[in-house]
């Protein structure tokens, strides 16, 4: 076919006014995609483990490190094993002040409101930090339930209550704490019940029959009542940052 | 256009009444909140902000409660606190990284967005210094910038002008402005004339309720024909103050005192009347259980 029976086209007559108005409609639409912008939770996590403080992940990893230090030496000294179990409970129950520590530092500084405020809100944020921390702890609980189980002549599901109840317990005593304080003081205070629940975490090791089986009962029943609480003082969280009471300064 | 509807809003602290069965709706503009302290200002806020829920009633946007949008709402929004909180030891950038990351600002604009606004505010020389190095006036407009950070639809500014100097109160409204152009901006001021200057519709509260609102004509006609204007001696003048309130009061020569009063009839027969501003309303209006 020749170039003569080509099809052309007619000049088409561009209104820049209604041309500009398109662009400004298509650009409008496109900001609104990208406002609409949601992270996924392995950027959310990505995102705040970059500004977790050094300090209280630096110190939950400094109890991990004591925890097998203190295995070692134990194992290394041919020492029983129950004696351990009740170090590593004082240590254990006192790890999560870290996390507490963690958490109240929005609190001491004033930050709540504004981070309550935001699109990733207090739970979300609180709710990483949560995990983050938490799988430290469930870690270093299932390491040492696994090196005390085999060489203490207890079976793992005693020995894993034997660690969870004081856990339990010293958490809900520093969620207790955490809930009730205020200021940058409470940093101080928050390490004082994390202290007095290492002590009273430590009782057992002044008694060591209370980790014979006669006693495993009241120790289950510690535990359940150390969940009971927890998942009690969890709740009364969640609802004061609904309610919003808790979060303002004034 | 967007629209925030306070239905029968209350929030109560025990036997206090904050906030009274508040009936308002917003739409794209300036609204300026003035009242005493304690009048109910912060806690409205922090109400439309969604970090106090009301006791009764709802806050509704586009028809549909803010606690229930969740974070579709709170990605709309831009706060600045009253009592604006940091962490000192983070510098002007890493904070603002952080409430970027926080406000869901796509990661290929934050930067972007981060460096604008500490331009804007002026905050680049110390933009890699902590934030506890920084002036107050700094730190305030830190709290600004950080509140633009997601381009919000609604900017909730809570006194917004406390600590700046004369300039960058100057500076701020004029951003203020420019922004109220297409989004919804809600400040709390004591300055009155902060608000008087950008604000579209003003909303006058006193112990938890919104007793005036409108634009700055509408609001003014409630008090015209009660600002006077008369010059007295020292003595007069203590005794006006004792049983008037006295927007103004200037000493002139001949230990005579030239005086602003507020009263809805005239104080004497020398006084004249005057054109009202919008600290006269204030007066007039806080002052009310006077008249």
């Amino acid at each position: 076919m020749g170039n003569h029976h080509k099809i052309r086209l007619e000049q088409v007559e561009i209104e820049e006014k209604e041309r500009q108005k398109r662009l400004c409609r298509i650009a409008e639409a496109a900001e609104g995609m990208v406002s609409g912008y949601a992270p996924s939770w392995y950027g959310v996590f990505r995102g705040q483990l970059r500004y977790i403080s050094g300090y209280c992940l630096g110190g939950q990893l400094l109890c991990m490190v004591l925890l097998v230090l203190l295995f070692a030496y134990f194992q290394r000294k041919g020492a029983d094993m129950r004696v351990y179990l009740g170090a590593a409970s004082v240590v254990s129950s006192f790890v999560g002040v870290f996390l507490m520590m963690e958490l109240n530092r929005c609190k001491s500084f004033g930050m709540m409101e504004l981070e309550q405020s935001c699109y990733l809100g207090l739970k979300q944020i609180w709710c990483v930090k949560m995990i983050v921390f938490g799988c430290l702890d469930i870690l270093l609980l299932t390491v040492m339930v696994a090196g005390i189980a085999g060489r203490a002549s207890l079976g793992v599901l005693q020995v894993m209550v034997y660690l969870l109840a004081p856990f339990v317990f010293s958490n809900v005593l520093q969620l207790f704490a955490f809930t009730l304080l205020r200021g940058q003081r409470n940093e101080y205070l928050q390490m004082g019940a994390a202290v007095l629940a290492s002590m009273a975490c430590g009782i057992p090791l002044l008694f060591p029959e209370m980790y014979k089986g006669a006693y495993f009962g009241f120790w289950v029943l510690a535990l359940a009542a150390a969940v009971v609480c927890l998942v009690k003082e969890i709740l009364v969280i969640c609802q004061k940052l609904e309610e919003g009471d808790g979060i303002c300064w004034n | 256009m967007l629209e925030l509807k306070l239905d029968r809003v209350s929030k109560h602290y025990k036997k206090k009444i904050a906030v009274d069965r508040l009936e308002y709706t917003f739409q794209n503009g300036i609204y300026g909140l003035l009242g005493e302290n304690g009048a109910g200002k912060t806690t409205l806020l922090r109400m439309l902000v969604g970090v106090l829920k009301p006791t009764s009633g709802e806050i509704l946007c586009d028809q549909q409660e803010i606690g229930k949008l969740g974070g579709e709402y709170r990605r709309k929004l831009g706060y600045l606190p009253k009592e604006f909180g940091y962490y000192p030891n983070f510098t002007v950038h890493r904070y603002m990284e952080y409430l970027a990351e926080l406000k869901a600002v796509p990661p290929e604009m934050a930067e972007d967005r981060i460096q604008r606004l500490i331009s804007q505010m002026g905050l680049e020389h110390v933009a890699k210094d902590k934030i506890k190095t920084l002036s107050g006036g700094m730190i305030r407009r830190l709290g600004i910038a950080q509140s633009l950070l997601n381009d919000p639809e609604i900017l909730v500014l809570d006194e917004p002008t406390a600590g700046l100097d004369p300039r960058e109160r100057i500076r701020f409204q004029n951003m203020i402005t420019a922004l109220g152009r297409n989004r919804m901006i809600v400040l709390s001021s004591h300055i009155v004339s902060d608000i008087e200057d950008i604000a579209d519709e003003i909303l006058l509260m006193k112990a938890g309720k919104i007793i005036t609102s409108g634009n700055l004509d509408s609001v003014l006609k409630t008090v015209e024909g009660k600002v006077w204007e008369a010059i007295e001696t020292e003595e007069a003048a203590e005794a006006f103050q004792q049983n008037y309130p006295i927007s103004s009061l200037k000493n002139m020569e001949g230990g005579k005192v030239c005086l602003r009063i507020i009263s809805p009839q005239k104080p004497t027969e020398q006084s004249k009347e005057v054109t009202p501003n919008l600290e006269d309303l204030y007066l007039y209006q806080t002052f009310r259980t006077h008249f």
